[in-house]
C-alpha cells in the first residue's frame, strides 16, 4: 500500500507565516506558505496555484497528487456581517477563474466570488448561497493573533486554528482526498468546514469534530442524514456533481451526542486510559459514509479517534502505536467546541490512494 | 495465538440426542450428549466437548458441566421445572467456579429450587432471581413438543440456540452462552468466564423486555449519555477484570452505529445487524467483534469467542449460510444463525479452527 507522511506546519515555526489574523488575506499567506512555497525548515506541501492571487485575498490550491482538485480561497471578507474573520472555501474539479462564476449573475460579483470552473463544490443551493462552507480564522476583525496548525501531504490538508472564540478551542477545517475504498474512486476529493456565516463554532454551526451518531433511539439511523458543511466532489458511483457526507468513527464509546440536524457525537471516547485489561490505547479510524446511500466509501487520511477521554492527553503529546498500529506515530491535537480530539499520524505510514 | 473450533451440534444429527422439549431432564440430555459424552459413529461421529461432570446428575434433572480448558468453572443447570409457573419449559442456569454439590444451600433453597452450592457463584443470589441463576427457556409449553436447537461449543465455551415456538412468524431463536471469552489480559486473567440468559421467569416477553442475549449496547444514546456503563440484565461475568470482586455484571459491545433498531430502556440496546446494504463499495462484509464490557469504566475486558457482529441487513442472508472471510479475516470461515428474538439480529459464528483461545 502506498504510504505518505504529513508536514506539520504552526504558527510558531522559525521563519514561517506567523500567526493568522483577523483581517483579510491572512489565511491566503498561511496557506501560500505551506501549501506551495514552503519555508526555511518546512518543505511545502507540493500543492500548486493554477491561477495567482488576486489582491493577496482570493487564491485557490491545487492538489499536487490524488484527486488533483482545487481548493478556492476568498480571504477578502465577503460576507458582510462576519467580514474578514472568516474566509470562503470550496473546492473545484477544475478551476478558470477566480472572480465570478458562470451563470452565477450579479450575485456572483465583486467580494461575493466563489470562482468560476467545472465541479464545484458544494453547489450554490447545497451551502452558503454562493457555494462555499465558511473557514473561522478569529473571533474579531483585528490584528489580534490566532495559532495555527496545518497538517498536510500532496493530496490532503487539515487546518486547526485557536480562533479565540472559546479559549483552547480549536476550531478545524480540511480539504483534499480520503483514502478510498474503491482504487478507481476518482471523486474522492472533499471539503469540509462550517456551514454557517458569522457565527461561533460548535452548536449547530460546526460538525467538523464531530462524528454522526449513527443509530439513534426512536430515530433509526443518522447516517442517511446530511452532515452540515461537509462535501465530497461527487458520490461514490461517480455521477452527478457535489454531494454531502457524513464522518463515522466509534459512536459507541463516545462521551455525548448533540442534536444539530442530524444526530452527532464527540470525537472521544469514555474507555479509562489506558484500558485495564490491556493496558492500551483504543484509537479508530475515521470514515467517510456515501450519503444517502450509508455505505462506507474510505479513511479519513492519517486521522483517528481516540477512544479515552481528552483529560488523558494534552495537546501536542506524541505517542507510537503498537498491535494493530505498530510502526505508526501519532499526535494529539485537542480541545474543540464539543470537546473532541483528533489522533494525526505523523509517520510516513499514511494510508495513500 | 492459541486458536481452537467449535463443533457444531444440533437437534437433527443422527444419534444425536434428538429435539429438546418442554419436561424436565430434555436440557440435560442434549448437554451431556454434546458437552461431555459425544455421540454418532463414522462420519456421523460427533466428538464431545470436552467437558467434564464433576458431580453426577441427580434424577436427569440436576447437572453440572465443568470447561475442559479455561477457566475451568462449572455450569450448574437445574432443569427440573424449578420455577412453579414456569414449570418444566424453562430450567436454571447458574456459574460456579468450583461446585461441591447440585443441592442447595442456604435456608431459602429447597431441593427444586436449587442453584447449587459451591464457590464463586455467578450470578449472585441478589443479583438476579432471588436464587441467583440466568433463564434458559427451552419450550413455549411444557409438553413433549419437538423444539429445535443448535449448540457450538469447544472446551471452553458453549453457545446454544433453541426454537422454542413462542413464536412461529416468524420463528426465532432464543440465544444462551457460557464458558470464557477471549481476554484482553490473556491468561492473566483467570477469572474470563461468562454467563447469559434471560432475567424473568416463564415469560416468552421481547427483546429488550426479558431478553438481550441478542442485543448489543446502544453505547451512547444523546439523551442518556453513554451506555456502556450499564450491564446488560442476564449478562454475568465471574469476577471483575483485577479479579478482586466476585460476579459482576457486564454488557456487549458491537459496532452500534451501523445498526438501525432500538430495544428496551433499561438499559437501551440495538440488534445485532447493520444498515449498509450489500454489495459494498470495495464488494465487502463489514464484521465486528461483540467486546465484553466491564461497566465500571467502562472498559473493554475481552471478546467474545468465533461470534461477530455482521453490520448488514439481517434481510440478506439465510439461516446456516456460509461465509468466507478475507483481508482482516482472512483463512476464517463463517456461518448465520438468524434471527434472535428481536426478529432482526443474526450471530455470525466462526466455524473454522481460527477461534482466538486464551
Amino acid at each position: 500500500m502506498a504510504t505518505s507522511q504529513f508536514t506539520i506546519y504552526t504558527s510558531s515555526d522559525p521563519n514561517g507565516p506567523g500567526m493568522l489574523l483577523g483581517t483579510a488575506g491572512s489565511l491566503v499567506s498561511v496557506l501560500n506558505a505551506c501549501l506551495v512555497n514552503g519555508y526555511t525548515g518546512k518543505p511545502s506541501a507540493g500543492w500548486t496555484k493554477p491561477i495567482p492571487d488576486i489582491s493577496g485575498s482570493m487564491a485557490c490550491y491545487k492538489q499536487a497528487s490524488g484527486s488533483q482538485f482545487t481548493l478556492f480561497v476568498n480571504d477578502s471578507g465577503p460576507n458582510a456581517n462576519s467580514l474578514t474573520r472568516e474566509a470562503w472555501v470550496c473546492g473545484y474539479e477544475t478551476i478558470t477563474s477566480l472572480t465570478g462564476s458562470t451563470g452565477g449573475g450579479s450575485i456572483f460579483t465583486g467580494s461575493y466570488g466563489n470562482g468560476t470552473g467545472y465541479g464545484q463544490f458544494p453547489l450554490s443551493f447545497q451551502n452558503g448561497t454562493y457555494g462555499h462552507v465558511v473557514v473561522r480564522k478569529s473571533s474579531a476583525n483585528d490584528t489580534t493573533n490566532r495559532p495555527w496548525i496545518i497538517a498536510a501531504d500532496a493530496s490532503t490538508m487539515y487546518m486547526w486554528v485557536l480562533t479565540g472564540d472559546v479559549a483552547n478551542s480549536y476550531a478545524h477545517w480540511s480539504f483534499g482526498d480520503i483514502y478510498a475504498l474503491r482504487n478507481t474512486d476518482v471523486y474522492k476529493g472533499y471539503i469540509y468546514a462550517m456551514p454557517t456565516e458569522n457565527s461561533t463554532p460548535g452548536g449547530n454551526n460546526d460538525v467538523c469534530d464531530c462524528i454522526n451518531m449513527g443509530c439513534q433511539r426512536d430515530q433509526g439511523s443518522n447516517f442517511s442524514g446530511q452532515m452540515a458543511g461537509h462535501f465530497v466532489a461527487r458520490n461514490m458511483s461517480g455521477f452527478g456533481g457535489s454531494n454531502w457526507f457524513s464522518r463515522r468513527g466509534d459512536a459507541g464509546v463516545a462521551s455525548s451526542g448533540h442534536d444539530a440536524a442530524c444526530y452527532v457525537t464527540n470525537i472521544n471516547g469514555v474507555l479509562p486510559c489506558p484500558n485495564p485489561a490491556d493496558n492500551s490505547i483504543w484509537m479508530n479510524p475515521l470514515w467517510m459514509m456515501d450519503y444517502p446511500t450509508i455505505a462506507l466509501r474510505g479513511k479519513f487520511r492519517g486521522l483517528y479517534q481516540i477512544c479515552h477521554p481528552i483529560s488523558n492527553f494534552s495537546d501536542g503529546q506524541v505517542f507510537s502505536g503498537s498491535g494493530d498500529f505498530a510502526g505508526r506515530t501519532f499526535m494529539v491535537v485537542k480541545t474543540s467546541p464539543y470537546n473532541s480530539m483528533w489522533g494525526l499520524e505523523i509517520s510516513p505510514t499514511v494510508d495513500t490512494n | 495465538m492459541s486458536q481452537s473450533q467449535f463443533t457444531i451440534y444440533t437437534s437433527s444429527d443422527p444419534y444425536g440426542p434428538g429435539a429438546i422439549n418442554g419436561l424436565t431432564g430434555s436440557l440435560l440430555t442434549v448437554l451431556d450428549a454434546c458437552l461431555v459424552n459425544g455421540y454418532g459413529t463414522g462420519s456421523n461421529y460427533k466428538a464431545p466437548a470436552g467437558w467434564t461432570k464433576p458431580l453426577p446428575n441427580v434424577s436427569g434433572s440436576l447437572g453440572c458441566y465443568k470447561q475442559g480448558s479455561g477457566s475451568q468453572f462449572t455450569m450448574f443447570v437445574n432443569d427440573s421445572g424449578p420455577n412453579t409457573s414456569a414449570a418444566a419449559r424453562e430450567a436454571w442456569v447458574t456459574g460456579w467456579e468450583s461446585m461441591t454439590s447440585l443441592a442447595p444451600s442456604g435456608s431459602v433453597f429447597t431441593a427444586s429450587n436449587s442453584a447449587g452450592s459451591g464457590y464463586g457463584q455467578f450470578p449472585l443470589p441478589p443479583q438476579l432471581l432471588t436464587y441467583g441463576h440466568v433463564v434458559w427457556r427451552k419450550s413455549v409449553a411444557n409438553d413433549y413438543t419437538s423444539k429445535s436447537w443448535m449448540i457450538m461449543a469447544d472446551a471452553s465455551t458453549m453457545y446454544m440456540w433453541i426454537n422454542t415456538a413462542d413464536t412461529t412468524a416468524p420463528p426465532f431463536y432464543m440465544h444462551y452462552g457460557f464458558g470464557d471469552f477471549y481476554s484482553l489480559a490473556g491468561t492473566n486473567d483467570k477469572a474470563r468466564c461468562f454467563i447469559y440468559g434471560r432475567v424473568a421467569e416463564n415469560a416468552a416477553g421481547s427483546a429488550g423486555q426479558y431478553d438481550w442475549t441478542d442485543l448489543i449496547s446502544f453505547s451512547n444514546q444523546i439523551d442518556t449519555g453513554n451506555q456502556l456503563s450499564v450491564a446488560q440484565p442476564g449478562h454475568f461475568l465471574a469476577r471483575n477484570a483485577v479479579g478482586g470482586a466476585s460476579s459482576v455484571g457486564f454488557t456487549k459491545k458491537g459496532d452500534n452505529s451501523y445498526t438501525g433498531t432500538t430495544y428496551g430502556s433499561s438499559p437501551y440496546a440495538c440488534a445485532i445487524n447493520g444498515i449498509i446494504s450489500i454489495p459494498t463499495v470495495d464488494n465487502s462484509l463489514i464484521l465486528s467483534p461483540i467486546y465484553i464490557v466491564e461497566p465500571a469504566g467502562p472498559s473493554l475486558r475481552g471478546r467474545l469467542r468465533g461470534m461477530y457482529h455482521m453490520c448488514h441487513p439481517a434481510s440478506s442472508f439465510t439461516d446456516g449460510q456460509t461465509i468466507q472471510g478475507s483481508n482482516d479475516f482472512a483463512g476464517k470461515s463463517f456461518m448465520i444463525v438468524k434471527p434472535g428474538i428481536s426478529t432482526v439480529s443474526m450471530w455470525t459464528m466462526e466455524t473454522s479452527p481460527t477461534v482466538e483461545t486464551n
